[in-house]
């Protein structure tokens, strides 16, 4: 009983951060559950960064390396319209004695985004062996974002504009010095994004409704199931941006989930659980890639058949408690199948795209240290039972996966 | 209450607390530009218009029923010009090259092997010049004659060998190139547009051969001006060089009569020295300065002053051939590539004519304009386009008028801002930032009588850019957007040229 009286009620909220993403772990497992009537706070701050990830071959990129792609003058027919306008960059294409793989440069880009989410967790023991709670993730951003070309390509840059002079096609030529010179920029106008810009912001998460059920409890074991909704509630991906940190993702997930602790001295416990988070199917809108490399588009489709991809997830940890100071550390092992679109408006290629590279794995790694004063304010000594710990997760390998460090603040209070 | 604070301080700090993205740059590199030094103000310029060039252009939707594959009527009734047009552009000649320029056919005159390819000259036996296929179809039909030359004793021993008649290895060469051909032509959009093209492929490869045509045209214009300029400059040379060392005045009377003599003498030679317009001319008065007989008229003391030396006969004599050999290669030379330089704008009026009537007769619908012009006349009402433009103001006067023929059963019309079938043609100053230079555009409207609109490009104000250069004159050339009477739209272009006044 003493150390089941009061714990800590941790949730895993997986994907709430990015939207579809899968997500670092942000707390170690526990089968621990509330005692009927006590009533637990618990607040995280989760600090991260977001600079570098690892790609779908697991090598560790920077976050804005999708930005950094050639040019060449296939994409640029390929971002026109119409087969007049098409005509016209294939006829100085092939009057300047280039070809559609001629690279004319390649684009840039830089990003760094730093979240701070505020998970608000409210639980409560309703019997000794059933716990609810309710977190309410409010997500604070920082976003800088730039973007470049490099042009490499000089001999057939000035071809290309030697002939637009001879011609007297200034204001073509015009038009080609100004989106060449900054053609994410140029694509964005065009094709009626918000512009490229800095951000910040607060944003609210999804919010997650979580029940724990103590299926078994013996003096050395300890063994609950865990069933969560999480609820479409926060801001979803704007279509209209370029880059965009959602609040959330904009469909329900069901989470179920098992968790087992062994007691295997009087401080130490070693936890495991296992979850699946199902995500439903829902409708989207979203701009339609012309091409495989790049999701800008001027395409839109409202009615995008979407099926984000379920994830499970395994951990396991080992923790100790001593008089209220803790310890612990863990090991997490995720995966997430690939997003699946569809759509009726355009074929079918461009809505596979919208789930390239949506595989994920993770391993991560878990410390956490902390403090309580549970064993102070049994035996009289604290006016509360409080509980503060500092959590810290690093990402070892993975895919698609983000790879920066977060750490975590955590406070509770139970009543 | 010191916990109390210290719990609702945390909670704050928790809930508030953000941090600051690190600044970001990403890498940049821009090719340096250079600007347009074009506008030349103080030259004048002709108000007559020397040729517009003025068409809608089909959509997917209008080429769903239209093909052009060589071998149809569109290609064969018009061969010299599209082989001419074809082999000087681009793409048509790296193709003409990799493919068509790589089997000489050296027709065989007689005998057992006549009308077989051998794969060089034979002398009497083969054609001294080699003919080239000219399509990929073309390939197919001399690739036979290529095959089964039999033994013919004028043909060298060798002639089973790779430098006479073509051996199996190169056979077998000439197949895959055929076939690589075939496929190469399907996607350089200059080898004909395929019945089975996807409507898009088609409107993509019948605007891409109107663009080419119309750069095959505007180089013809210019190997005209080039060639053009330097037969006048090699006509100042001979004339400078030799037509005015010698002058000719012709005798009258006295024993001399049709001699020349160098300087005119009262009432004995005629007073103005012969024309010599050409060495021809020069070469027929040689003999003029030959055999002068002693003349009492001269004045003894200045006979040299009249009559040519022996040294001066054969200098003339030497000139007479300098000058022949340059008229006959150099000047002949000029002349004859003004002419090919002429010859290709005219072709690719044609064909791009040709192109637009086939895909109007297939479609249904009107993509053609002409307008009467310097170079295209109007010789049933005599109408022609004039466009006062003030090259200091930069100006273009309401009194302007275009005569055009937007094939709506008016024939020619005359359409103009003061006529009110028109809006002005307004010039505007705009600016390279990157190029760092200030250009110009026009803007105007065309309000046709069936309906229609045609306006200068409105995307992004961008209008017909305003160009002057030696070669064109002042070009206005751009992008038009024709508002059909039944609501739908088609992009076209329009090219205004006027010269300037000699």
């Amino acid at each position: 009983m003493n150390r089941l009286i009061i714990s800590t009620v941790i949730f895993a909220l997986t994907g709430s951060l990015y939207a579809t993403n899968m997500k670092a772990p942000i707390s170690l497992p526990t089968a621990k559950t509330l005692p009927k009537g006590v009533r637990n706070i618990n607040l995280k701050g989760v600090f991260a960064s977001a600079s570098e990830k690892y790609n779908t071959f697991g090598n560790p990129v920077g976050l804005s390396d999708p930005m950094y792609t050639n040019v060449t003058f296939g994409d640029l027919i390929l971002g026109k319209d119409d087969g007049f306008d098409k005509a016209g960059i294939i006829s100085k294409m092939q009057l300047v004695g280039a070809t559609e793989d001629t690279i004319l440069g390649e684009t840039t880009g830089d990003i760094n985004v730093k979240p701070t989410v505020t998970v608000p967790v409210f639980a409560w023991g309703i019997t000794n062996k059933w716990t609810a709670a309710i977190a309410v993730p409010v997500m604070k951003y920082s976003m800088n974002v730039d973007s470049g070309i490099r042009q490499t390509n000089a001999d057939i840059y000035n071809k290309v504009q030697t002939e637009l002079m001879n011609d007297g096609l200034h204001a073509e030529r015009e038009e080609l010095n100004r989106k060449f010179a900054a053609p994410l920029e140029a694509k964005i106008i065009e094709y009626g994004y918000r512009p490229l810009a800095n951000e910040e912001g607060t944003k609210l998460g999804d919010i997650a409704l979580v029940n724990r059920l103590k299926a078994w409890e013996d003096k050395n074991n300890a063994l609950t199931l865990t069933g969560a909704v999480v609820l479409p509630t926060g801001e979803e991906l704007d279509p209209d941006k370029v880059v965009d940190i959602p609040g959330g993702d904009g469909q329900t997930d069901i989470v179920v989930g098992i968790n087992h602790d062994f007691y295997f001295a009087k401080y130490f416990t070693f936890s495991s659980g296992l979850s699946y988070t199902a995500q439903l199917s829902d409708t989207v809108e979203r701009r339609v890639p012309i091409q495989r490399k790049s999701t800008v588009s001027k395409d839109r489709d409202n009615n995008i058949d979407r099926n984000l991809g379920d994830i499970t997830t395994a951990q396991m940890a080992s923790n100790i408690n001593y008089r209220g100071y803790s310890f612990g550390m863990g090991y997490t092992f995720s995966y997430k199948s690939g997003d699946k679109y569809s759509g009726s408006k355009y074929e079918q290629t461009r809505y596979d795209w919208l789930g390239k590279d949506s595989v994920q794995n993770m391993q991560a790694l878990t410390a956490k240290v902390g403090y309580d004063t549970i064993t102070l304010f049994k035996e009289g000594k604290f006016i509360a039972p409080l509980a503060i710990s500092l959590t810290h997760t690093r990402v070892l390998d993975g895919k698609n996966m983000v790879n920066d460090p977060l750490t975590v603040l955590d406070f509770n209070m139970f009543f | 209450m010191k916990n109390l604070l210290f719990i609702t301080t945390l909670l704050l700090l928790l809930s508030s607390c953000g941090r600051e993205a690190n600044p970001v740059s990403a890498p940049k590199q821009l090719l340096e530009v250079s600007a347009n030094d074009y506008l030349e103000a103080e030259k004048n310029l002709e108000t007559e218009v020397r040729e517009i060039n003025f068409f809608s252009l089909p959509n997917e939707e209008d080429l769903a029923n239209f093909s052009f594959e060589q071998g149809d009527s569109l290609f064969e009734s018009n061969l010299n010009a599209w082989g001419r047009v074809l082999s000087n552009h681009q793409v048509g000649t790296n193709f003409a090259n990799k493919y068509f320029h790589k089997y000489p056919c050296f027709k065989v005159k007689e005998g057992s092997n006549e009308g077989k390819c051998l794969l060089n000259e034979v002398a009497g036996v083969t054609s001294f010049i080699p003919d080239y296929s000219y399509s990929c179809e073309s390939m197919v039909a001399s690739y036979g004659l290529y095959q089964n030359i039999v033994y013919d004793e004028r043909i060298p021993s060798s002639f089973t060998e790779e430098e006479f008649a073509a051996s199996t290895e190169t056979l077998s060469t000439m197949l895959n190139d055929i076939k690589s051909c075939f496929f190469e032509a399907k996607t350089n959009h200059m080898a004909g547009i395929s019945k089975s093209l996807s409507t898009l492929d088609k409107e993509i490869s019948f605007s891409t051969y109107i663009f080419n045509i119309a750069n095959v045209r505007d180089k013809g214009w210019r190997i005209n001006k080039s060639y053009l300029s330097k037969e006048n400059k090699l006509k100042d040379i001979l004339e400078e060089n030799y037509f005015k060392n010698f002058s000719c005045y012709q005798v009258r009377k006295g024993p001399n009569k049709r001699k020349c003599y160098l300087k005119k003498l009262s009432r004995i030679t005629k007073s103005k020295p012969e024309k010599i317009r050409s060495c021809e001319d020069l070469e027929e008065l040689t003999p003029m300065f030959e055999g002068i007989v002693e003349d009492t008229a001269i004045p003894a003391d200045s006979r040299s002053k009249y009559v040519i030396s022996e040294s001066d006969l054969n200098r003339l004599k030497n000139d007479v051939l300098e000058c022949k050999k340059m008229e006959g290669g150099k000047l002949k030379r000029y002349q004859s590539l003004a002419h090919e330089g002429r010859t290709l704008r005219d072709d690719g009026k044609i064909l791009v004519r040709e192109l637009l009537s086939q895909a109007e007769i297939k479609s249904g619908r009107k993509f053609l304009t002409t307008a009467a012009t310097i170079h295209d006349e109007d010789t049933s009402t005599g109408k022609l386009s004039e466009i006062f433009i003030d090259l200091n103001e930069m100006t273009i006067s309401d009194d302007t008028r275009l005569a055009i023929d937007f094939q709506t059963g008016e024939g020619f019309k005359y359409y103009g801002p003061s006529l009110g079938n028109m809006t002005s043609m307004v010039i505007k100053r705009k600016y390279n930032a990157v190029a760092n230079y200030t250009y110009y555009t026009v803007h105007f409207k065309f309000f046709v009588s069936n309906g229609m609109v045609v306006e200068t490009d409105p995307t992004e104000d961008k209008g017909l850019s305003f160009d002057t250069n030696s070669t064109f004159g002042v070009r206005m050339s751009g992008k038009m957007l024709f508002h059909y009477p039944d609501g739908s739209k088609r992009k076209g272009v329009m090219k205004i040229e006027v010269s300037y006044k000699n």
